[in-house]
């Protein structure tokens, strides 16, 4: 019984390596990628140089190649949440931060995407939360997308949360402010009305100065 | 949270920039970097050996001693640098365990001297890594084997009080305990030997009577052959009823397998006692005398190595078994082709397919008596494929039983691999624990009302006080998680809480009556929020005039367990009951027994309870218009 097992794996073995050749293309096309220099980087961003250097450091501690994919992206955001399900909210953070639209990130683009949050002007934090949420990039924001960003905070909460999640709490939760955004009413909201609705709210804006000085 | 990624929470932080448009509630206050230094690198000698690493890559594990204050105990002032009088060597793992977040047990180590080091530095060893976790088990387990071993052996010197029954059991199972237990065992040996010889010899032939016929020893020398036999039946009798009378388990003793070899090596003598000469049953009788023979089985107590070549066909049962049942495929079908092929020619010997059972399996077995030998073309081939694949069949399971007698054999000296099971599964306990020890910190320092203390407009002194328990990291991603429970309106809490507040919102649904009044404090809800400490979260309660009602109803409360309330508590004491529970804050209430207390006026449609504290004073707004999550207040009293 023993030999016919053995000759049967003996046979599915050799059709592994043609797999494993285009593994190993794939591999090498794979290179590592560098970043530009040091000053190029601090003059397009608004970081200074030691930022960048903690910053580099720890990009590069966990991608190594330089570049981060949307898999490791994931993973790494999800350390932060581990009561819930981080991953479709990553995925649209990924895709805010990959402003190439090539599957990765690289340090720039990261940096980039950093130096707009942080240090950025709150005109420019207000557009990149747009383009966050404007999930197709088609310049307008359906109360679709924005349920589907909502959905995805919701789903970082996890199962556990007081008060229970009852109903469609996200779906209610967007009803609310998707009236309070959409000024004219036509069932998208566009960058300005955006921008003005948030302007409004004073809350929100005292919010978006906390994150000043995270570096 | 993994040390790897603690560089990435500042970009956490910014993405929850992310979350403000749509925030139900306003952000708590970011708690800020006191003392912000820069990242400075700190040297560390060990033994002489100068290890050098950023003081942020060490404080991702606080709970270690590099990771906590306790290393500056080990500070030199004048070379400013942190000695450690220890192994360099193994320092090596440690740091690279603050550096890449794995802890790796390196082969050459030796296992006590590395868990020596583990143990100093504050290191759990189950968080070695998957790569490296199997080995240092292993190495663990063996150790403790050894020891445990030298620890039986000191022990063997006789303990006092023993009773005399127990010290018999001693001497029959380690023989090298005292010299009567080793005469005893020669002695049996000796007489085991003496009777298979008996039984071999009675049957050779001894020299011709008269009447020219050779008669076996046996039956010519009739008594002396008999005194032989009864002496050594004696001596088993004794040994057997000895040992029965020793064991500390009659009835395991008995069932075991050399207690059932003694029985059937011993009956058969007493039957034939028994049995007179009756001739009927004297065939039955020299059947038995078969039966003698297992007493050869009897040095299997000598002899280690034939216990384990017994253990070992039990345990190759299933290899066994195949060989047996591709064995019978091939002869079954052999016979057959074999019995078609020969009935042509005259005088075969293969007179039916049984008949050629013989001839296959001589022929499979390569024994080749020659007894019976194919004569037509036809047999002769099949003859030759016969022997052929006889040879196949019967090569391939040798080398599977012989591999499992050496495994056997080395397990033999290696305890049970199946407790290595059970600790494995203690060791995943153990990691889901502190995995989940990142979210359960977080559950744990909102008790600790870390969270209060970080409002919108802050209070400085709290801040200060309470920053000291735990890290910077740890704060700031605990701030992060506080954001997401703001924008959602939601709280985290554990499972067990999340239970018991679910059954308890089953149990009231209370219809709502009353008309419910808009809130127009506007979308962030600023109205008495911030002017007294003392305000009463009314969660997810809609309607502001509810909640001076809630103010009232539950100050009342509040005074049968105000006392010890210290204004931060978490808003909570739900939380309280976190499994990693310290004090209560309400000392008062054990938290087992709720009262529910009615609303009239319960804000809307859906009501939903929820399990309150103690009033915690809130400074966070009553919360906005949260459709769909209302509230029907129950306090514990």
């Amino acid at each position: 019984m023993g030999a016919v097992v053995g000759t049967l794996t003996m046979q599915t073995r050799q059709r592994q390596p043609s797999r494993d050749k285009i593994d190993d293309e794939l591999e090498m096309t794979m290179v590592c990628h560098r970043p530009e220099g040091l000053e190029q980087l601090e003059a397009q961003t608004n970081f200074t140089k030691q930022e960048l250097q903690v910053l580099y450091r720890g990009f590069k501690n966990e991608c190594p190649s330089g570049v981060v994919n949307e898999e490791t992206f994931k993973h790494i955001y999800a350390q932060f949440f581990p009561h819930g399900d981080a991953s479709t909210y990553a995925h649209y953070l990924f895709n805010a931060f990959d402003t190439g639209n090539n599957g990765s990130i690289k340090f720039e683009d990261f940096v980039m995407g950093l130096s707009t949050l942080l240090r950025g002007t709150v005109r420019d934090k207000l557009e990149w939360t747009f383009h966050l949420y404007d999930i197709n990039k088609d310049g307008f924001i359906n109360k679709e997308e924005m349920t589907e960003i909502v959905r995805a905070i919701y789903d970082m909460m996890g199962k556990y949360t007081y008060p229970a999640l009852k109903g469609d709490v996200p779906k209610q939760h967007v009803d609310t402010f998707f009236e309070k955004m959409d000024k004219n009413k036509d069932g998208v909201v566009t960058l300005e009305e955006f921008v003005l609705a948030c302007q409004e709210d004073e809350n929100m804006m005292k919010s978006m100065q906390l994150f000043e000085n995270v570096m | 949270m993994a040390a790897g990624v603690a560089a990435w929470l500042p970009f956490a932080r910014a993405a929850a920039i992310g979350w403000m448009p749509v925030a139900n509630l306003p952000m708590p206050v970011a708690p800020t970097n006191k003392n912000k230094r820069q990242d400075e690198l700190i040297i560390l000698n060990v033994s002489g050996r100068r290890f050098q690493t950023w003081r942020n890559t060490l404080d991702r594990y606080p709970d270690t001693l590099l990771g906590s204050s306790e290393k500056e105990f080990f500070f030199n002032e004048e070379t400013r640098e942190y000695f450690f009088d220890r192994d360099p060597d193994s320092f090596r793992s440690i740091l690279n365990f603050y550096r890449t977040g794995k802890l790796h047990y390196p082969r050459y180590e030796c296992i006590t001297a590395y868990d020596e080091e583990l143990a100093f530095f504050g290191i759990i060893p189950e968080i070695i890594s998957d790569c490296c976790y199997e080995e240092y088990k292993d190495r663990k387990r063996e150790n403790t084997e050894r020891l445990m071993d030298d620890l039986e052996d000191n022990k063997d010197s006789k303990l006092p009080n023993m009773t005399f029954r127990e010290t018999m059991w001693r001497a029959f199972e380690n023989p090298h305990t005292s010299t009567m237990a080793l005469v005893f065992y020669y002695v049996t040996g000796f007489f085991i030997a003496i009777s298979v010889i008996t039984n071999v010899v009675e049957t050779v032939p001894c020299g011709s009577t008269p009447n020219q016929r050779d008669i076996p020893c046996g039956e010519r020398y009739t008594e002396a052959f008999f005194c032989m036999d009864t002496a050594c039946v004696m001596i088993f009798t004794v040994e057997y009823l000895m040992r029965l009378f020793a064991a500390p388990s009659r009835y395991r003793f008995m069932r075991s397998v050399m207690s059932i070899i003694d029985v059937v090596a011993i009956l058969p003598y007493y039957i034939g006692l028994v049995m007179t000469n009756n001739e009927d049953v004297s065939g039955a009788f020299v059947t038995l005398r078969v039966f003698r023979v297992f007493r050869i089985f009897k040095f299997s107590r000598h002899s280690q190595g034939l216990r384990i070549l017994g253990y070992t066909l039990k345990s190759c049962a299933s290899e066994l078994g195949f060989l047996l049942f591709s064995l019978t495929m091939a002869i079954i079908i052999f016979a057959t082709v074999m019995f078609y092929a020969e009935k042509g020619s005259s005088s075969s010997k293969f007179t039916s397919i049984p008949a050629s059972f013989w001839y296959t399996i001589v022929t499979m077995t390569t024994l080749g008596y020659g007894d019976m030998v194919p004569k037509t073309i036809a047999g002769k081939i099949f003859g030759s494929i016969c022997s052929l694949s006889g040879v196949l069949v019967i090569a391939l399971p040798v080398p599977v039983i012989v591999s499992n007698f050496s495994r056997i054999y080395h397990q033999n000296q290696r305890a049970d691999k199946r407790r290595a099971q059970k600790v494995q599964k203690a060791r995943l306990a153990r990691m889901r624990i502190s995995k989940g020890g990142s979210s359960s910190a977080f559950l744990h320092s909102k008790r600790n009302g870390l969270n209060q203390s970080l409002e919108l407009t802050g209070s400085l002194e709290e801040d200060q006080q309470l920053k000291k328990t735990t890290s910077l990291l740890e704060s700031q991603h605990h701030h992060l998680l506080h954001c997401l429970e703001k924008t959602t309106n939601h709280e985290f809490v554990d499972e067990r809480l999340y239970e018991q507040g679910y059954l308890q919102t089953a149990l009231q649904n209370f219809p709502s009556q009353s008309p419910s009044l808009s809130s127009e404090e506007g979308i962030t809800g600023t109205c008495c929020s911030r002017r007294t400490k003392k305000n009463i979260q009314a969660l997810n309660a809609t309607h502001t005039h509810s909640h001076t009602h809630n103010l009232q109803e539950l100050s009342a409360l509040h005074i049968h367990c105000g006392e010890q309330q210290p204004l931060n508590t978490s808003r909570s004491s739900l939380n309280l009951m976190s499994d990693e529970s310290g004090s209560l804050n309400c000392k008062s209430s054990g938290l087992v027994t709720t009262a529910i207390i009615s609303i009239p006026t319960p804000p809307s449609n859906n009501s939903r309870g929820s399990p309150d504290a103690p009033p915690p004073p809130n400074p966070d707004a009553p919360p906005l218009p949260n459709p769909g999550s209302d509230v029907v207040k129950i306090s514990a009293l």
